[in-house]
């Protein structure tokens, strides 16, 4: 068993996080007529602590040139159907849940504006979910973890920083602070992406930002996710770690998305995330 | 020291349980044919429901008709509107069996018998019958059990199985080396499905069976 790793603690009350994600990879995927059983399986078996059932549809586009005009090819083109487990609240709101892939397994952990949810409790999920799939899915072993927290960057997130209806990013995101233009002039889009190897720390990992935005009435001005992941399911051929593994990978996906939130944010923008005295009590991850 | 990484995908992979639209845009030069049917294949030839299980040749198509908001099982002839995604396999199963029980009662009309010979020629029927094949009764010895889920078995046939999973809990009241009978299932390759009734019993020797053949009362 390996030495169980602390929990890198961030020191907000209203951290803009609406959504956490722990994902445990496989090597390779589970062969889909066992796979399949089992998902029918737990259609049953998880229907007491999981009631809301959902079929989510995958779809994969395949545009092709045919004489210099842009075709749909039917041959390129698949759908999946994934089955995913959740817990809702009793307005019908998603709160936890268990999505199944042929090849991953994800547990995800929902919050919304002053209510981020909390690592722990997404520990707690996965602790608890993660020995009943390996034993029903005869699952021993993982090639790593994927964690990804999703922000949520809005006028109610970011309140501070919106001026008639334009958000002044660079006042908020580090990255855009150093665009050499005024900074309340950027325009959105502001979608990016960067990713960056981590190889000082123990498995290797890769830490990505992706901010993206998401559709939005006109008169809320931009809205944006800014999801921080950070994963250890890297090299090839794939890596086979027992799944006694998964909860220091996890602990340590979340301590370098914790870095990654204090390097990202401005000071600014943290101080409107209601920061705990360091040394409280009450200050969580 | 933290460096860019280099060779990164250009769209990572995203597990948020889809909160809102992301919206892609693609942009092409003539107006799609509204008319004609979008076709896609479906990542799955195995079909489960309630235990129920089909398994089809090939990946089936799934032809979307976008100025009906419905999509059909090409080939199976269901169709379904917008949204039902998650019927495709009770769907493809209901039609199976129905198809399957009017053929055996030779009650199909014309229509369903062409449907079903259609059908018919998509599916691993040979798969199909022999996890229908009723239990039958078998004995054996447990050789070894690791753990309450994985286990191996000795059949009265002589012929030895690894068995893991709900089947190994079945045995998991017996220490090794002791004998069993039961009712038992078998699928493809002869390998166990499923077993139930199972009961100790004792070792039958060779010699037991020669004892019984010469008390047998005709052998008298």
């Amino acid at each position: 068993m390996p030495d169980v790793l602390p929990i890198a603690r961030t020191r907000y009350r209203k951290p803009p996080v609406i959504e956490r994600a722990l994902v445990i990879h496989l090597g390779a995927p589970i062969v889909e007529e066992k796979f399949q059983f089992k998902a029918d399986e737990w259609r049953t078996a998880l229907v007491r602590d999981f009631p809301k059932l959902q079929t989510v549809t995958e779809w994969t586009l395949h545009v092709i040139e045919k004489e210099g005009m842009p075709v749909l090819d039917a041959a390129g083109q698949t759908m999946t159907l994934r089955q995913t487990f959740w817990q809702v609240t009793p307005e019908d709101k998603r709160r936890q849940g268990i999505q199944l892939w042929q090849d991953k397994i994800s547990f995800n952990l929902l919050g919304e504006l002053g209510n981020p949810r909390q690592f722990e409790e997404l520990e707690n999920l996965t602790s608890t979910w993660l020995p009943r799939w390996a034993v029903d899915f005869e699952v021993s072993a993982c090639s790593g973890v994927t964690l990804q927290y999703v922000n949520l960057l809005s006028k109610e997130t970011l309140p501070t920083f919106f001026e008639n209806n334009q958000l002044k990013i660079g006042e908020a995101i580090r990255l855009f602070g150093g665009v050499p233009v005024q900074r309340n002039l950027l325009l959105p889009p502001f979608d990016f992406q960067v990713n960056v190897r981590v190889d000082d720390v123990e498995p290797k990992a890769h830490v990505s930002a992706h901010c993206l935005s998401v559709e939005a009435p006109a008169d809320q001005g931009p809205i944006m996710h800014l999801r921080f992941t950070a994963t250890t399911n890297l090299g090839q051929p794939p890596r086979s770690i027992p799944l006694e593994n998964v909860k220091n990978e996890g602990r340590l996906t979340h301590n370098l998305i914790i870095e990654a939130f204090q390097a990202y944010f401005t000071d600014a923008a943290k101080a409107t995330f209601e920061p705990y005295a360091s040394d409280s009590p009450g200050s969580t991850s | 020291m933290p460096a860019i990484a280099p060779g990164a995908l250009a769209e990572a992979p995203n597990y948020e349980a889809f909160r809102a639209p992301i919206s892609r845009e693609i942009r092409l030069h003539r107006r799609i044919d509204a008319t004609v049917p979008q076709k896609w294949t479906l990542t799955q030839r195995h079909f489960v429901v309630g235990g129920q299980h089909l398994v089809l040749d090939d990946y089936p198509e799934i032809a979307v008709y976008s100025t009906q908001f419905e999509f059909e099982i090409v080939g199976w002839n269901v169709r379904l509107p917008y949204g039902e995604q998650d019927k495709i396999g009770r769907e493809i199963i209901r039609k199976f069996l129905n198809l399957h029980a009017k053929a055996e009662n030779s009650s199909l009309d014309e229509q369903e018998e062409a449907e079903w010979a259609e059908i018919s020629k998509r599916v691993d029927y040979r798969r199909f019958a022999i996890e229908r094949s009723p239990f039958r009764y078998v004995a054996g010895m447990l050789v070894s059990r690791s753990g309450d889920t994985e286990c191996r078995v000795e059949w009265h046939t002589g012929e030895r199985e690894r068995i893991v999973g709900k089947s190994a809990l079945a045995f998991s009241i017996f220490e090794p080396d002791e004998h069993f009978r039961g009712l038992a299932r078998f699928g493809v390759g002869n390998h166990l499905v499923e077993i139930t009734n199972l009961s100790p019993a004792p070792k039958l020797a060779e010699e037991d069976g020669e004892r019984m053949w010469r008390e047998w009362p005709v052998n008298r």
